[in-house]
């Protein structure tokens, strides 16, 4: 792993340099606060000693929350980016630093205090030549504690855009890459080591060294941290600037963010990496302009968000058709019209429409399956059971999507057959479908044709590119492919297309004229 | 103070309490645990404030001033000593005239004084950190840190209490011994009733946050106000008795006296306590110079009593006339007996 470790990083150089430079910049800036804040309060509970358990009880909870729910928490508040992931740190680091400055405080001789107040030290005398500089060996281990965990944490940070070391963690994770992984990891311990050992060294040196050195400081750590703030890409005059969040995996696959750059020319458009939970309320609120996310999920109705049309078909089809075993139909024959019915009858919005309804209204999926079903005509009650009679078992994914779809099919079997239908709904995956299928746990669930083409089947480059991404073509040939290699029937697709998609807000993408991919790359380069 | 009282709770340590202190008096406060001595005494430089009352220091209420300009007005000593530990000896003691703004060569003489006539000569000790030091030496600083600014007051809680008993007399002679202190006004804390008598120009006896004889040490022993007075003093009536008894008072029972041979025997005057005169005959340095931790500087050497082991050693009495007489110890006790027994 090691020769791959350092050409990756030979590579990567530039970037490597550039997150580093981030992390810094984060953790320095996070530090700074922290004893700005940390400091004077941690003072302030010594001469109140009353409120000590509730503040450095507030501080562990702050610490006992998982860093990401907290990063989470202060999104809606504060936006993404840099913003939202100082606070965090700061938060993170305020428990070690407030208890530190209270136990150092209070590790002073009281005869020494009482000594100093008896000579005609004001409180501010004796905080300041007496008590701090007595404290000083524990609060600096204080310090050198939260900022070993705010380097840790500052790896979240690039889940919210604010960049770092955590950027090639998360591409790491996201595509299973253990070199990428440790890429990211390894320098960010090294961080983590050098600045306690920077730390180390600033405590052992004499006072008047230590002013010097702490005015230097105070000049050297805000450059440091906002050196990170480098001014956003000036645009021309009229010209609204774009930029986008993408998901870690987003940024990664050759056939998404690669693929589509080379296809339609996006090199101009900057962008940060984001978690896939926080994009689309990113881009609501206007933090971002252009997001990639799935043309069916539910949020693109309930935010107003516009599908930019992939004219140049770059990004793969992800058709939804059942998937089954063919014994199924061989023993029911009837169930092949009977699953029909649905071919072709879920366009994109529509599907969108009930994602809408199922994750944002918070409907039952049933009950808007079975709603669905009475508007197009297609719903018939269900004909009554006779005991013993076979059962029709279908599984399902994650998600509100497969949900809702699993609901369609039952009521349709139920309505139109003698069968009775046993959901397994819940399967965490699409490996975990496909095996129980295979295995004959279930008869039938709802796949992708491009899932089924890029994770099952897996086939070489050369075969991809032959397929080109047309929709009919990589349908004919996923068919082909299980039939011969597992045994397994793909129907006809339903008509959705749940894909990746890049996204912008319905009113600005009307505003700028921008409809599809293309279009959108031809704004950028204008 | 007029009036003082002070209360922690519903407990009332101090109780109505009102006296005066004269300048360059010595006043101890002395009494069991928990009488109220050590609160009574910090209310004067303000570290606690009392309930009620009011205290002046020179016909100037306390409360006018802000209490960081009063204190450095007033030396602090406590038990612990409290030196900080982070500052040299030199350091320490510097610090009260530099929170006065006393120019820095002024002040590094100044502690150079202090120490030196308290047995740490500055060249040495100057630029150690207290944490070299032993407890007594420690106090010795403690003491030069109190007076470095020279102030007219001075406050003293128990200051020796955590030494042994021989560094405790050493230090407590070197303090008694320091000239500047005879124009100073000091107020004394301690429960040692040895140490309150060989100290004080009075003494304040307090039980429970009460005044119980307030008067010079000779007649809170010889004319207790009540029984609580009488029997604090009891157990060591006769070694306090020794304290006060002077010279004059045993002299008619001492008989002939033989006058004095030479110059090499200690002499006192008939003022000098009947303690003054066992002191000499078996002093001090040679006690101390048996017992002396090995970083400690010999003091002065005494003048060796003139006699070999065996024969009783004696001192020289200067008499009003002017003349010398010498007298031997089996002497003078049996005259102290005499005069005890005539009473």
């Amino acid at each position: 792993m090691l020769p791959e470790l350092l050409t990756f990083w030979h590579d990567q150089a530039g970037k490597l340099a550039h997150q580093t430079e981030q992390h810094i910049g984060l953790t320095a800036a996070a530090l700074l606060l922290g004893v700005a804040v940390g400091g004077p309060v941690g003072v302030w509970l010594t001469r109140h000693p009353r409120w000590r358990g509730v503040v450095l009880g507030a501080a562990g909870v702050l610490q006992t929350v998982p860093s990401i729910a907290l990063l989470g928490f202060l999104i809606p508040f504060m936006g993404i980016g840099a913003r939202p992931a100082i606070v965090a740190l700061l938060l993170y680091s305020l428990l070690p630093i407030i208890r530190n400055v209270v136990a150092g405080i209070e590790g002073v001789p009281p005869a020494v205090v009482e000594a100093a107040r008896g000579l005609g030290f004001t409180d501010g005398q004796l905080l300041r030549k007496v008590e701090l500089p007595l404290a000083l060996p524990v609060i600096m281990a204080g310090i050198r504690t939260a900022t070993v965990i705010n380097v840790g944490v500052a790896t979240l940070a690039a889940y919210v855009a604010a960049g770092g070391l955590g950027e090639f963690i998360f591409e790491g994770i996201s595509l299973n890459n253990p070199v990428m992984l440790l890429a990211g990891a390894i320098p960010s311990a090294g961080l983590a080591l050098a600045f306690d050992a920077g730390l180390g060294a600033l405590e052992k040196l004499s006072v008047q060294r230590l002013r010097q050195v702490g005015i230097g400081l105070l000049v050297a750590l805000p450059l440091l941290a906002g050196a990170y703030w480098l001014p956003p890409l000036l645009a021309r005059p009229g010209q609204v600037a774009l930029h986008a969040a993408f998901s870690p995996e987003f940024i990664k696959r050759e056939d998404c963010l690669p693929g589509l750059s080379r296809t339609y020319g996006l090199g101009q458009l900057t962008y940060d990496m984001l978690a896939p939970a926080l994009v689309y309320e990113a881009l609501r609120d206007g933090h971002v302009e252009v997001i990639d996310g799935y043309s069916t999920d539910g949020r693109i109705r309930a935010y107003g968000l516009q599908v930019l049309r992939d004219d140049r078909h770059a990004l793969p089809p992800y058709y939804c058709a059942p998937v089954l075993r063919p014994e199924l139909l061989r023993a029911h024959p009837e169930l092949g019209p009977v699953l029909d019915q649905l071919s072709g009858q879920l366009a994109d919005s529509a599907m969108t429409l009930l994602n809408y309804q199922v994750d944002y209204l918070h409907r039952d999926p049933k009950t808007v399956a079975l709603a669905w079903l009475r508007r197009k005509g297609l719903y018939k009650a269900p004909r009554p059971l006779r005991p013993g009679a076979p059962a029709v078992r279908l599984g399902s994914k994650i998600f509100a999507e497969q949900y809702i779809l699993i609901e369609m099919y039952a009521a349709l079997i139920r309505g139109n057959t003698d069968l009775a239908v046993e959901t397994k709904t819940g399967l965490g995956g699409t490996t975990i479908c496909f095996e129980a299928l295979r295995g004959g746990s279930i008869d039938m669930y709802p796949e992708y044709t491009g899932t089924g083409l890029q994770v099952l089947l897996q086939p070489s480059a050369a075969v991809l590119d032959s397929l080109g991404g047309r929709p009919d073509a990589v349908y004919s040939y996923v068919q082909r492919e299980f039939g011969r290699r597992y045994g397994l029937a793909w129907r006809a697709p339903l008509g959705f297309n749940n894909a990746y998609c890049l996204l912008m807000r319905g009113q600005q993408a009307r505003e700028l004229g921008i409809g599809s991919i293309s279009g959108l790359g031809k704004y950028l380069g204008k | 103070m007029s009036h003082l009282t002070k209360r922690f709770g519903a407990q009332v340590v101090v109780d109505d309490i009102s006296f005066e202190v004269a300048q360059g008096e010595t006043l101890v406060l002395l009494g069991p645990s928990g009488c109220g001595k050590t609160t009574l005494l910090k209310t004067l430089n303000r570290l606690i404030e009392p309930d009620g009352g009011t205290i002046e220091i020179n016909g100037r209420d306390v409360r006018q001033q802000r209490p960081e300009e009063l204190r450095r007005g007033i030396g602090y000593v406590i038990q612990q000593v409290g030196l900080l530990p982070h500052l040299t000896v030199a350091q320490n003691v510097g610090v009260v005239p530099g929170l006065l703004g006393h120019p820095a060569a002024a002040t590094a003489a100044r502690t150079t004084e202090l120490l030196d006539r308290l047995h740490l000569p500055a060249a040495r000790f100057g630029a150690m950190l207290p944490a070299q030091l032993s407890g007594g030496q420690q106090q010795r600083v403690g003491l030069a840190r109190a007076l470095a600014a020279d102030p007219p007051v001075i406050l003293l809680d128990e200051p020796f209490g955590a030494l042994d008993p021989l560094t405790r007399a050493a230090v407590r002679r070197d303090f008694r011994e320091l000239d500047e202190l005879r124009r100073k006004t000091i107020v004394l804390v301690t429960h040692d009733v040895q140490e309150a008598f060989e100290l004080a120009d009075r003494i304040m006896l307090l039980d429970r946050g009460h005044i119980q004889q307030l008067g010079p040490p000779r007649e809170l022993l010889l004319h207790p106000a009540n029984a609580f007075v009488r029997s604090f003093f009891a157990a060591e009536h006769l070694a306090l008795r020794l304290r006060v008894t002077t010279l004059g008072e045993v002299q008619p029972f001492w008989g002939a006296a033989a006058p004095a041979a030479g110059d090499g025997l200690p002499t006192l005057p008939l003022t000098a306590s009947m303690q003054q005169a066992l002191d000499s005959l078996l002093t001090p340095e040679e006690v101390a110079a048996v017992a002396a931790p090995k970083n400690q500087p010999l003091p002065a050497a005494a003048e060796a009593p003139a006699d070999s082991p065996g024969t009783p050693a004696a001192l020289t009495v200067t008499l009003p006339d002017g003349s010398r007489v010498a007298l031997t110890l089996p002497q003078l006790l049996a005259a102290f007996g005499r005069a005890m027994a005539a009473e």
